[in-house]
């Protein structure tokens, strides 16, 4: 800060105040003499001295008009709250764009978004600023100023800011703003409150929350699907659509099931109505026949009086797809894949993976993995086959390590498919042990000590799990265990709904199918459909912090040396000079009363 | 009764009696000469006696000396028809703090309580205040009393107009008393005495002059003025070479003015508010003969 390198006033607009003084005082001046009007008896004799008055003719301001005209002057500027613009270094801009800052703002009585209200604030700051000054823009949750130019340049860039599909990452953006040494000022705009500062020295972050009364009233309504997930039977499939109501009030909804071509066309399959209760969740299910869609969209619209209550509608959207699961199968054991036989089964390709590398594996590109005599802490998110896990492992514990005899099949067993060809009563295990019963598993064999083979589902994988060995190196080398593996694999290998979530990585060629709009980035940025090699794959963003309108913490500065108690403050320095210029104003005012008052009084 | 007229000064007045520069016929036995011929204490001439005279005017020392009889005959002392015309246009009242009004008030009141001590037929026409009369005796006083105890309202009409009317229904004529600034256009004013001068009245013309009548505005260098009256709107140069030329404006309508009232054989008399009452009517009035 090395001067006052001009000025400005917080209230420009004020400044027209002193215009019309300006022809208010003159007009004053011109009228002045005529406006009281002297009554005589008669004017039958002052006729005679008539004269057109002076001030009509030409205006002669007397040196107490200059003395007025300065009050007025100096009146409008401490109106406008002028201040001493210093010689200051580029200026930093962070706005929030989180998908949050999408919702209707309240307080704006329209449908202007808090990122519209961001935007407007944000020009009316720079409007205060030399267009010549330095300026960078950053969104909170990039790494890098979307602009960086001068203020006079900085509207385009302020004007194409959109609401992105991201969590709320304003602390960590702004503190990679206020890491950028050259940033003089930086001027923070979220819609979250700040939290009270109690120092009165002014920082080098200014932040300003768009938060009016309406908007912090805690009754911002708002409603989301939150979770799409598949309930899958033998012959169709259920999605499943978790809507979430954050609104203090009950709302109705409706609930539309869409199916979507490859070519991206929509088409109304299935609508629900259903009232969700205040803070509340609803889990409607759309069952749907495994046909030519393989994609589907789930929409939530507020009906009637309720839709005011939905203010954020970018999350009112869900996508799901069919995907044909890779052909890639882990195998977990101390044996390699050839030597349990399995490179046998040309349709698959195995890989091997050690019990040690488990916990690392990056297990998404595998269509399912088998477990041999080992079995991890928690169920995996990728399709299982768990063969003779050990007593003491969590998700697929043999309830006893007693063989049993004698297998018999289950009710479920005579329509399961995976015992399609399978004859159980020729099976020959040379040892079966029990399986400790699963919340989310069925029995598909039971022996005398009980189930020696379950399968089912758990968020929407499938798992089986197997009390014996089936493996052709150890026991009988029976047909109806080979059958019955391949029937576990493919069972497990099905088709699958499935989603992605934004921030996917997809081929430069993918198209976005819904909103069909092209993708700039091989990152998806948005949610929707996505057309990439012949296969469509759903993108979703499901936050509740984003979408629960209510639940806001407040900003938390950063703090660190260089970052407080910067000496700038422009609303201490307007104030002050406001006071000055009134000060001003009282001291012309009496030097007016008494020049022109006693003059007065005399005469 | 006025304030302005306490008993010592009523006391005065009765003292004082109003009087005509000519002789008018009454309705009634006054105290003015009429020039009826007939009862009275003045003598006026002889005739010979005719039949049914009255015996008792007989003169018998003619009829010693001549042997002729004769009758006395005297001149009739008759009561006389008074009008007072008193101007209430705004004028009269502008501005507030002149008093021009009341001092025009209290010498109509003073007259009139002349007028009716001696028993002369009173007409008092304050436009749109009073129209009282005719009436005569002391017991009407209060009636004018009361009638031009409040000031006249500002939008009051035309007082030549008003005078005008008053004068058409005079049946007898008699002394006439206009008490006005006469702040009037020339031929206005020579409208309204033009035709009290057609119904044969001996006219007297009294001039209330306010201060500011004299010097205007005082404490006013120029300004939009307006006149009272007609609402009008001047801007007024008010410096001190236009007041020199206002005062010789005035004196020029001043001087038309009493030369109008001589030419016509008008009494006319100058009142200021400030001067004393008692002295105006004891005094200037009675060089005009009006008051004895």
């Amino acid at each position: 800060m090395s001067g006052i390198a001009g000025f400005s006033a917080l209230y420009p607009w004020l400044l027209t105040a002193v215009p019309i003084g300006f022809g208010l005082l003159v007009y004053v001046y011109r009228r002045r003499g005529t406006g009281k009007r002297l009554v005589v008896a008669s004017l039958l004799l002052l006729r005679t001295l008539e004269r057109t008055p002076q001030a009509r003719q030409r205006f002669f301001p007397p040196l107490r008009f200059f003395l007025e005209l300065l009050i007025v002057l100096l009146l409008g500027l401490a109106a406008a709250q002028l201040y001493p613009v210093s010689e200051i270094g580029p200026l930093g801009l962070v706005i929030d764009t989180s998908l949050s800052m999408g919702a209707i703002n309240p307080d704006e009585g329209s449908q202007r978004t808090f990122l519209d209200t961001a935007i407007t604030r944000a020009q009316a700051a720079i409007a205060e600023e030399s267009e010549r000054r330095p300026v960078k823009l950053f969104e909170a949750g990039k790494s890098s100023p979307v602009f960086s130019g001068t203020v006079g340049d900085l509207g385009p860039a302020l004007e194409a800011l959109r609401p992105r599909y991201q969590n709320d990452a304003l602390e960590a953006g702004v503190a990679l703003s206020a890491a950028d040494s050259t940033l003089e000022e930086i001027l923070v705009i979220s819609d979250r409150p700040e939290r009270t500062v109690t120092a009165k020295t002014k920082a080098k972050i200014r932040y300003l929350g768009l938060r009016g009364t309406t908007a912090t009233s805690k009754n911002m309504g708002n409603i989301a699907i939150t979770e799409l997930s598949q309930v899958r039977s033998e012959r169709s499939a259920t999605i499943r659509a978790t809507v979430r109501n954050f609104g203090r009030d009950a709302v109705t909804v409706a609930l539309t099931l869409s199916g979507i071509s490859d070519a991206g066309s929509s088409s109304r399959i299935q609508e629900q109505r259903l009232e969700i209760p205040a803070q509340s969740s609803a889990s409607p299910e759309f069952t749907v026949e495994l046909n030519q869609i393989r994609a589907y969209r789930v929409s939530v619209r507020a009906q009637g009086e309720s839709a005011r209550r939905d203010l954020l509608r970018n999350d009112n959207d869900g996508w799901i797809s069919l995907t044909a699961s890779d052909r890639t199968i882990g195998v977990v054991s101390d044996l390699t894949p050839q030597e349990l036989g399995l490179s046998r089964l040309p349709r698959f390709r195995f890989i091997a993976i050690p019990r040690t590398a488990w916990a690392e594996a990056k297990v998404d590109s595998l269509a399912l993995v088998i477990f041999h005599r080992w079995a991890p802490q928690a169920l995996p998110t990728i399709p299982s086959l768990s063969i003779l896990p050990p007593p003491d492992s969590r998700p697929f514990a043999l309830a006893s390590t007693a063989p049993t005899t004698s297998p018999e099949l289950t009710r479920w067993a005579d329509t399961s498919p995976l015992l399609t060809y399978v004859n159980v009563a020729a099976l020959s295990f040379a040892k079966s042990l029990p399986l400790q019963s699963q919340p989310w598993a069925q029995s598909i064999i039971s022996t005398s000590g009980g189930s020696v083979m379950q399968a089912g589902e758990q968020g929407s994988q499938r798992h089986v799990a197997m009390g014996f060995e089936i493996f052709p190196f150890e026991g009988s080398n029976s047909v109806g265990l080979g059958i019955l593996l391949l029937n576990s694999l493919r069972w497990l290998s099905e088709l699958t709904f499935h989603y992605d979530v934004v921030g996917v990585t997809v081929t430069p060629e993918a198209v976005m199918l819904d909103p069909a709009q092209p993708i700039d980035s091989v990152v998806v940025s948005r949610p929707g459909l996505v057309s990439e090699g012949g296969s469509l794959k759903a993108v979703n963003f499901f936050s509740d912090p984003e979408s629960d309108l209510n639940s806001i913490t407040p900003f938390e500065p950063p703090t660190g040396p260089g970052i407080a108690n910067v000496p700038l403050d422009v609303t201490k320095t307007a104030a002050q000079w406001a006071r000055g210029l009134a000060g001003a104003v009282l001291v012309l005012l009496l030097v007016d009363l008494i020049l022109f008052g006693i003059r007065r009084r005399r005469s | 009764m006025l304030s302005s007229f306490p008993p010592e000064r009523l006391a005065i007045l009765e003292l004082l009696t109003l009087r005509s520069r000519r002789s008018f016929l009454g309705t009634r036995q006054g105290g003015h000469l009429s020039p009826k011929r007939g009862h009275g204490i003045e003598f006026s001439d002889y005739r010979q006696y005719e039949l049914g005279d009255n015996p008792r005017h007989i003169d018998w020392g003619v009829y010693a000396r001549s042997d002729r009889l004769y009758v006395k005959r005297f001149q009739e002392e008759q009561e006389l028809s008074v009008l007072i015309l008193v101007d209430t246009s705004s004028s009269m009242v502008v501005p507030e703090g002149q008093a021009k009004w009341f001092r025009a008030r209290d010498i109509a009141f003073a007259l009139s309580y002349i007028a009716l001590m001696q028993q002369d037929r009173l007409t008092v026409v304050a436009p749109e205040i009073a129209q009282i009369g005719p009436v005569s005796g002391p017991r009407a006083v209060h009636a004018i009393s009361r009638a031009l105890e409040a000031p006249p309202n500002r939008s009051c009409a035309n007082f030549v107009e008003a005078a005008k009317l008053a004068a058409g229904r005079i049946r007898f004529p008699g002394v006439a008393i206009v008490i006005s600034d006469f702040l009037l256009p020339n031929d206005e004013l020579r409208m309204l005495f033009d035709v009290l001068r057609a119904k044969n009245l001996d006219l007297t013309a009294i001039q209330v002059v306010g201060a500011e009548d004299l010097a205007p505005l005082p404490a006013v260098h120029s300004g939009l003025v307006l006149d009272s009256e007609t609402g009008e709107e001047l801007y007024l140069d008010l410096s001190p070479e236009a007041r020199e030329r206002y005062q010789q404006i005035r004196t020029r309508h001043q001087i038309l003015l009493e030369q109008y009232f001589e030419e016509n054989r008008i009494g006319f008399a100058e009142q200021t508010p400030q001067s004393d009452l008692i002295e105006f009517l004891t005094e200037h009035l009675a060089l005009t003969g009006l008051v004895q």
